[in-house]
């Protein structure tokens, strides 16, 4: 069985009518109440700016699921149901895990604004406590196609940490090439560092359905020196055309 | 044209630049298929290429071999043009979990070009490279001259070709006994060093041991460095957390010093030059190892140890202190971690030297980095370690 195979452009199908003009407004007072209540002390956040790429591949801390986990990744077919296959982010994790593509930041008095090159994606994750998370995905991609398996976030900075929660996750896999899902009920804890010249990167999962213990990856990026973030243009896998090619004529039926 | 050959499970160091659907998408079985070049589709996230195999039937049977992404291959400077729609060709990879699919290794032409993006040393660019390590190593060898890397690659690249590099040098230079590193931030860094260090192997040909005489003649640009370095103990250390859990996976500290070489023509000398090149790793020199214990005790000599260097008169031509500048569990920590994410486990007897603690001396006449050291012996002592005395390495200079 195949999935219907889609373009970029297909992936709208997972959008909402999120409107752009709500941001500015809903965001400008949020940074006010961020910064009274003193949640980005000036001098000691992280400075993020630059282009990145993944150093090394992710660490899996211990993972124990769930029977319902279990199940899920048992249903899971990686040559059909990776969502990579259509130009769609599984989750924020396999994001980051992509090795080879640049991630750019973006730190404002009120948001940051994460660029992944990986599928032309841009996280817009505004400052401030739980009430400023939009309820809307965080996530797009320059053709404007929202992304809810990226969920909806909000940050803090707690010392030298950028600190990103996210919630409203759509079903996804936060592993593709094992299966490991995530629901509706997952949130993710993202930290953020700067050790030298490497970006750390501490994932946290939580999903009391899902796993017995948090799911913890570590990340590291390196700067690249590059200043262009250039467009992925991401094309579907599409098999079916080439599947076809193999398939039995009506001689070798 | 109808071989379909399984040739063999082995695993070219492909994967681990892969995307990452790619580790679970194609099997370790390694495939070799004969056809015509049908179609090229240079694209994200992964570029692939058709082939068209007949078997021995005559039917046709098509198989799509994928490779990285494009923006990857660009950013190596690899294009697909030279595989040109109608070429007849072999190409050879890991078979897919999808049927008639592959994972490129290479692509073989009829004329024995040679196409292979993802293992730089058998590509058409990448026996560019080849030549070039080869000829790297040779002059390395040689005394001669090398001249630097003007390759622009990820760092992942550069210590994949020092892997090479180190490969066509182990007939000449012996097995891998250990690992080097240097420019970390806790202690000196260095402009051709990647900002968050970098590190390098030691063969057991480098090996020298404790008060062995070198000639002048012996390096190039050669020049003495003080050194410490640790002994693997257990492979607990791979997984190890803390700093105590750091200590129990080393059973040895080892006086150490070198000679490192670093001939470069100068105006090529680059950062992933200084990568392939193995750090110009030339000559390690090795005293009486130290027991030590995974103790808050042990922890707190080897953090307070003081330092000195000699001559054959006894006279301290410098001292040094790792307090407050230079973190030793750090460093092994930084290397450790480097190793893991290129795929290294540190093996029990491993020597991990720690790099320059901030002595360094001349050999040779006309280094823009100082005069040339002009007594016999560069003798290292490190105190506090021992009761019993100094622990101590040296090398003789002979004139």
């Amino acid at each position: 069985m195949h999935r219907p195979r889609t373009t970029i452009a297909a992936g709208r199908r997972i959008g909402s009518h999120y409107n752009d003009a709500m941001t500015p407004r809903i965001l400008s007072g949020l940074f006010l109440a961020a910064t009274l209540i003193g949640l980005r002390p000036a001098c000691a956040q992280p400075d993020l700016s630059g282009i990145w790429m993944l150093h090394g591949l992710a660490k899996e801390g211990e993972l124990v699921m769930t029977d319902k986990a279990l199940a899920l990744q048992a249903e899971y077919d990686l040559l059909e149901d990776d969502p990579s296959l259509f130009c769609e982010p599984a989750s924020i994790s396999r994001v980051w895990a992509n090795p080879n593509v640049r991630i750019a930041f973006e730190q404002s008095a009120d948001q940051v604004l994460i660029s992944y090159e990986f599928f032309d994606l841009r996280r817009l994750v505004p400052l401030g406590d739980a009430s400023v998370i939009a309820d809307t995905p965080s996530t797009k991609n320059v053709e404007g196609t929202w992304f809810d398996k990226m969920g909806s976030s909000f940050a803090h900075y707690a010392g030298d940490r950028l600190v990103i929660e996210t919630h409203a996750h759509a079903p996804g896999y936060i592993r593709t090439s094992s299966g490991v899902p995530q629901t509706g009920n997952t949130v993710s804890v993202e930290e953020l560092w700067i050790e030298g010249e490497t970006l750390k990167l501490r994932q946290t999962y939580t999903d009391d359905t899902l796993f017995e213990k948090p799911f913890v990856l570590d990340y590291a990026f390196r700067r690249t020196g590059e200043t262009e973030m250039p467009l992925y243009e991401c094309t579907d896998a599409d098999y079916d055309w080439f599947e076809e090619l193999n398939a039995p004529t009506d001689e070798t039926r | 044209m109808n071989r379909l050959l399984i040739i063999a499970v082995y695993l070219l160091p492909i994967l681990a630049d892969a995307h990452h659907s790619t580790v679970a998408n194609f099997t370790r079985d390694v495939i070799a298929v004969d056809g015509v070049i049908e179609k090229v589709r240079f694209q994200n996230p992964h570029a692939s290429i058709l082939i068209r195999n007949t078997d021995d039937s005559g039917k046709d049977i098509y198989w799509l071999v994928e490779t990285g992404a494009k923006t990857t291959l660009e950013r190596k400077g690899i294009t697909l043009d030279v595989l040109t729609v109608g070429s007849k060709v072999t190409a050879t990879g890991l078979k897919g979990r999808r049927a008639n699919t592959m994972y490129l290794q290479e692509i073989r032409f009829e004329d024995g070009r040679v196409f292979a993006p993802d293992a730089p040393s058998v590509t058409i660019r990448g026996k560019e490279i080849r030549e070039e390590l080869q000829q790297m190593a040779e002059d390395f060898v040689n005394l001669r001259m090398m001249q630097g890397f003007l390759h622009e690659m990820p760092l992942e690249e550069a210590y994949r070709l020092q892997d090479d590099m180190v490969e066509i040098m182990r007939p000449m230079l012996g097995e891998v006994v250990g690992y080097k590193t240097g420019g970390h931030d806790s202690g000196p860094g260095f402009p051709t060093f990647p900002p968050d260090g970098i590190r390098a192997y030691i063969l057991s040909g480098m090996l020298r041991e404790d008060g062995t005489a070198i000639r002048v003649q012996d390096s190039v640009k050669g020049f003495l460095e003080a050194d410490f370095a640790f002994r693997v103990g257990n492979t607990s250390i791979n997984d190890a957390e803390t700093d105590l859990e750091l200590l129990s996976g080393l059973d040895a500290i080892v006086p150490f010093a070198e000679v490192p070489d670093p001939y470069y023509d100068p105006d090529t000398r680059t950062v992933n030059g200084t990568i392939v090149a193995n750090m110009s790793t030339r000559m390690s020199f090795t005293g009486e190892p130290v027991a030590i214990e995974a103790t808050p005790e042990w922890l707190e000599r080897i953090n307070n140890m003081t330092f000195a260097v000699l001559d054959e008169n006894d006279q301290v031509i410098q001292e040094g202190q790792f307090k407050g500048w230079y973190e030793p569990m750090k460093v092994v920590r930084w290397l450790r971690d480097q190793l893991r994410e290129s795929g290294k486990e540190l093996k029990p007897g491993q020597l991990l030297s720690l790099g320059n603690i901030g002595i360094i001396r001349q050999i040779h006449e006309g280094s823009p980095r100082g005069p040339a050291y002009e007594s016999n012996q560069f003798r290292l002592e490190y105190y506090g370690l021992k009761d019993d005395g100094p622990a101590t390495v040296t090398i003789n200079i002979d004139r």
